[in-house]
């Protein structure tokens, strides 16, 4: 049992590199931790389309929210 | 922290949230509630689920930024990703990664100052939508479950919400305007208007070509979008959907039919910048087009009584409507295609005004042709909407030209079906009155020919010459001749050898390309055969050719034996009043007078037609007067000798009979003088007299000569040589009947009988009046001479046998008796004499006016006619308007002599 689960988790270890090296290659400016949920997200059944957009949403938000700070700083 | 525990989706996005935005739970509170939105209105995707198609993109999308060895590195990966298969949405995933992915060459469009938008634009939806949830577990995710109907519209509204943001700046925009357009699709556009006459399989084959445009080019461009547009401004997508409603003449949200003007109007309220207001007009005549031409196919398609012709050129119209229908679809194809894509991949051939104006420019040409066309036929039927048609095939536009001979041809089928009909079975089922040949139904069988079919002008196609229309209408009339005063029943097929597979629209169009060489041929070959053989069956089995000679023997007095003998015959009925002739004894001796000359081996067919006719009589008539032959004509035959023809043959054969009447009563004075100018030696106080006798009836024997001279050869011969080579050449009925008329018609006028020598043939009455008189006159002289010259034999004989008796010769009393009688008969010779001179006076006189009228005559062989009778100029020396209107002519002759 416990081989078995470490065999899992040596695939999905094995994979998330995999995704983690794409994702360097097509320059997402995803962490490991980011992609992790998003892939979770994905196999959830959520649509990409809409996921993509959020975080791009949410990226910009970040940045707008830190511009100010900068400026201020 | 890479493991696959099931948590709710809510805590992922929350944690996703924190960990993009690198704040704690409650600071990212609104971004997490948008977040949650979006995900929940967003479940279906609106791209297809292929894991294929995303990774070819990615590969794409990397070979696009020049980094061939990652992209080789990619497909390594994905390969490894494949066969591990612990992800059951790889595909999910890669696209995820695909749209977040970025071009490291372009500087990061995470530095644009999109904070203010965003901000703005968060907090209006945040207010724009009730508030959803804070707790992130009470998100309803049955994805699977939920129906896909409702993601349409709501996906689509999410998509364009966000559409704002996702502008790529100032720079994207002028682009895709630009120099941008992959130079493939309008190539391709440009290529499906070209071909003018697409059949309809290419037509077909196309919008499957042109589909994949949009997909085929994906990149990041965003929808085009002028510069600094007014707020209030309408955007150009919102144009083009609705310049595309117009071009099916529907009226859009902005632009509008206006009916006062006529014309297709940008609604005066919406604010728009001038070139797209001019573009937009531009393109909204198509719609305006568009609409003419429907609304002439629908008034027209359902008109019945428009015709064969009428309703295919609607069916062209349609068929040309439709193309354009196809373009339309087309058109709304890709402009779907943009919208399901929307905020993402964003193609660089989307659809704008401009690119509209070039694509549209062809069916633009196109549309305004057909309606062009379309104005010019209205109120046209028939040919004459062929005519019309054609009339726009003559233009220097080869894509123009090719377009209106389709159409033309497509009209003219059934006109030419109608041709065929007509001239291989000579069937005429024109219920519209469309084709050119028309038919009246009240003329019967025996006017056939002449009356029953006319061709009508103004149904004649301008592409067929009058002389084919008339060589079509006389082949089928030709037939129906045939067929029905004929009777004559061979296949239509025997007649002709020609084919009759032309009856396609293709046939149809070939054909009018070829109007001078196949065209004409067919209609030649057609006219030759049918012609040919017409006139065939009517000389062989109807000997129209004989019944022609017949009637220059019998009627035109070309039997001469017959002629005479027929005349020795009835000269003791025709002397007697024509109140007491009888047919039947007319007809007998016409029957003896056949029987006794050579006309009895002529044919039973003509001998049995022909017949003794009594014209009216007047008060006062001899049978001469109203004796006529006659000659009875039916059947087929009788479209060459119509009644009128045969009225013409009776005028002409009592005018001839006249003249020979003449002839025959000078041989009998002639003969008279000869027999009695012996007897009448004796009586030598006749001889003055009887000089005068001979020398009036020579005269007028040399008159009635050369009269009879002219009639027989300059008339007679003439015309009917003229006759004969025109009917041996002759290759329809028409030129035969032709050729009759003209030869009668020259006949009636040479022989004095047409109204404008009425006052020669009076003269000429006149002068034959006066033979008879001169007949009577000197019948009734010889009667007395003869009478006297009796009783003075008788006298002598008496003498002679008393002194054989022994007794005297005479007493005193018989001598005076004889003296006194032989006084009183030479009291009478001066009578005579006078009587004599005043008839050859008046003689004379006629005849000298009647050459004065020959010398004045237009025609030229009346004019020698009078050189013949004058020929010693005897009556010129008499008569002064002789020597006046012959005047310098015969002056000059006599001072050379």
């Amino acid at each position: 049992m416990a081989s078995a689960s470490s065999a899992n988790l040596n695939a999905v270890r094995e994979t998330m590199d995999v995704l983690l090296e794409i994702s360097r290659l097509l320059n997402t400016g995803l962490d490991m931790e980011s992609l992790s949920i998003c892939v979770r997200l994905c196999e959830q059944g959520i649509n990409p389309e809409a996921l993509s957009a959020v975080i791009k949403e949410l990226r910009k938000a970040s940045e707008s929210l830190k511009a100010p700070e900068n400026c201020t700083n | 922290m890479a493991t696959l525990d099931q948590k709710s989706p809510n805590v992922l996005l929350q944690s996703l949230c924190c960990r993009i935005t690198g704040k704690s739970e409650a600071e990212v509170a609104h971004q997490f509630q948008y977040a949650v939105r979006v995900i929940g209105s967003n479940y279906a995707p609106s791209i297809e689920r292929d894991e294929f198609l995303v990774s070819e993109k990615i590969k794409k999308e990397l070979l696009k930024q020049r980094r061939e060895a990652d992209a080789a590195l990619f497909s390594e990966l994905h390969r490894k990703l494949q066969t591990q298969g612990v992800l059951k949405h790889r595909w999910s995933v890669l696209y995820l990664l695909l749209s977040l992915s970025e071009d490291p060459r372009k500087p990061s469009s995470r530095v644009g100052n999109y904070g203010a938008l965003f901000a703005q634009a968060l907090q209006r939806d945040a207010h724009s939508t009730p508030f959803y949830c804070t707790r992130p577990q009470s998100l309803a995710l049955g994805y699977g479950e939920r129906s896909a109907a409702l993601s349409g519209s709501v996906g689509t509204s999410g998509i364009s919400s966000l559409g704002v943001y996702t502008l790529n700046g100032p720079t994207a925009t002028p682009q895709s305007l630009l120099a941008g357009q992959p130079p493939q699709p309008v190539g391709s556009r440009l290529a499906w208007a070209l071909p003018v006459s697409s059949s309809p399989s290419s037509a077909l084959a196309l919008p499957a070509t042109r589909l994949p445009l949009g997909p085929a080019a994906p990149s990041r461009v965003v929808r085009p979008r002028r510069d600094g547009d007014a707020p209030g401004e309408v955007s150009e997508a919102l144009l083009v959907r609705d310049i595309l409603y117009v071009f099916q003449g529907i009226d859009g949200k902005f632009i509008k039919m206006s009916a006062q003007d006529n014309c297709y109007k940008i609604d005066s309220k919406v604010v728009l910048c001038k070139s797209l207001r001019d573009t937009s007009s531009r393109l909204a005549e198509l719609g305006w087009l568009h609409n003419k031409v429907r609304k002439y196919t629908d008034a027209r398609s359902l008109d019945r009584a428009f015709g064969l012709v009428g309703q295919s050129f609607c069916s062209s119209l349609h068929q040309e409507l439709k193309e354009y229908y196809r373009l339309l679809s087309v058109l709304h194809s890709q402009l779907q295609v943009e919208d399901d894509q929307g905020v993402t991949v964003c193609t660089e051939s989307s659809l704008t005004l401009r690119r509209l104006l070039v694509w549209m420019y062809d069916p633009k040409v196109r549309l305004k042709t057909l309606a062009a066309l379309v104005d010019y036929c209205q109120g046209r039927k028939g040919g004459e909407l062929a005519s019309a048609v054609h009339a726009y095939g003559r233009t220097g536009d080869p894509q123009m030209r090719a377009l209106v001979q389709h159409i033309l041809s497509l009209v003219s089928n059934p006109i030419l079906n109608f041709l065929y009909r007509w001239i291989y079975d000579g069937e005429l089922e024109d219920t519209y009155h469309e084709f050119f040949v028309a038919s009246d139904p009240n003329v019967k069988t025996d006017r056939l020919w002449h009356d029953k079919y006319s061709l009508r002008k103004s149904m004649i196609p301008s592409f067929i010459t009058m002389d084919q229309a008339r060589k079509v209408l006389l082949i089928g009339k030709s037939i129906n001749f045939l067929h029905q005063v004929c009777h004559d029943r061979t296949p239509p097929g025997k007649i002709t050898a020609a084919s009759k597979s032309a009856d396609t629209p293709k046939d149809a169009a070939e054909l009018l390309s070829d109007l001078e060489g196949a065209f004409q041929e067919k209609i030649d070959a057609a006219y030759f055969d049918t012609s040919k053989y017409l006139l065939n069956v009517l000389n062989r089995n109807y000997l129209l050719l004989e019944h022609l000679q017949a009637m220059r023997r019998y009627l035109l007095l070309g039997q001469g034996d017959f002629i005479r003998h027929l005349m020795d015959l009835l000269k003791p009925e025709l002397a007697r009043p024509a109140t007491t002739l009888y047919q039947h004894n007319l007809t007998g001796i016409l029957e003896t007078a056949v029987r006794a000359t050579n006309a009895q081996y002529d044919n039973a067919e003509i001998l049995k037609r022909l017949d003794v006719r009594l014209l009216e009589v007047s008060p006062g008539d001899t049978g001469w007067d109203v004796f006529s032959l006659d000659y009875h004509v039916d059947g087929p035959i009788a479209t060459v000798f119509t009644r009128e023809c045969m009225g013409h043959y009776l005028r002409v054969f009592n005018f001839l009979w006249r003249a020979k009447r003449m002839e025959y009563t000078l041989t009998d004075i002639w003969k008279g003088q000869m027999c009695n100018a012996k007897l009448l030696k004796t009586m030598p106080e006749l001889s003055g007299v009887l000089h005068q006798c001979h020398i009036l009836a020579s005269e007028m024997v040399h008159f009635i000569h050369q009269m009879q001279y002219y009639i027989t050869f300059e008339v007679l011969e003439c015309s009917w040589d003229e006759l004969w080579n025109k009917v041996q050449q002759a290759q329809d009925l028409d030129h035969i009947i032709a050729a009759h008329d003209v030869f009668l018609d020259s006949v009636i006028s040479r022989c004095l009988l047409d109204n404008n020598s009425r006052s020669l043939l009076n003269q000429l009455r006149a002068i034959f009046d006066q033979i008879i008189e001169f007949q009577s006159a000197q019948d009734s002289l010889y009667r007395s001479a003869l009478e006297e010259l009796a009783l003075r034999l008788q006298y002598e004989e008496k003498k002679k046998q008393r002194e054989e008796e022994g007794q005297w010769g005479v007493t005193a009393e018989q001598e005076a008796e004889e003296k006194r009688r032989i006084q009183d008969f030479q009291e009478t010779i001066p009578k005579m004499r006078s009587q004599l001179r005043i008839l050859t006076h008046f003689y004379q006189s006629i005849v000298q006016q009647f050459l004065v009228l020959l010398m004045t005559s237009t025609d030229e062989s009346l004019r020698f006619l009078s050189f013949r009778l004058d020929f010693n100029e005897h009556y010129r020396a008499r008569e002064p308007r002789l020597r006046a209107s012959l005047g310098a002519n015969r002056g000059r002759r006599m001072s050379n002599i």
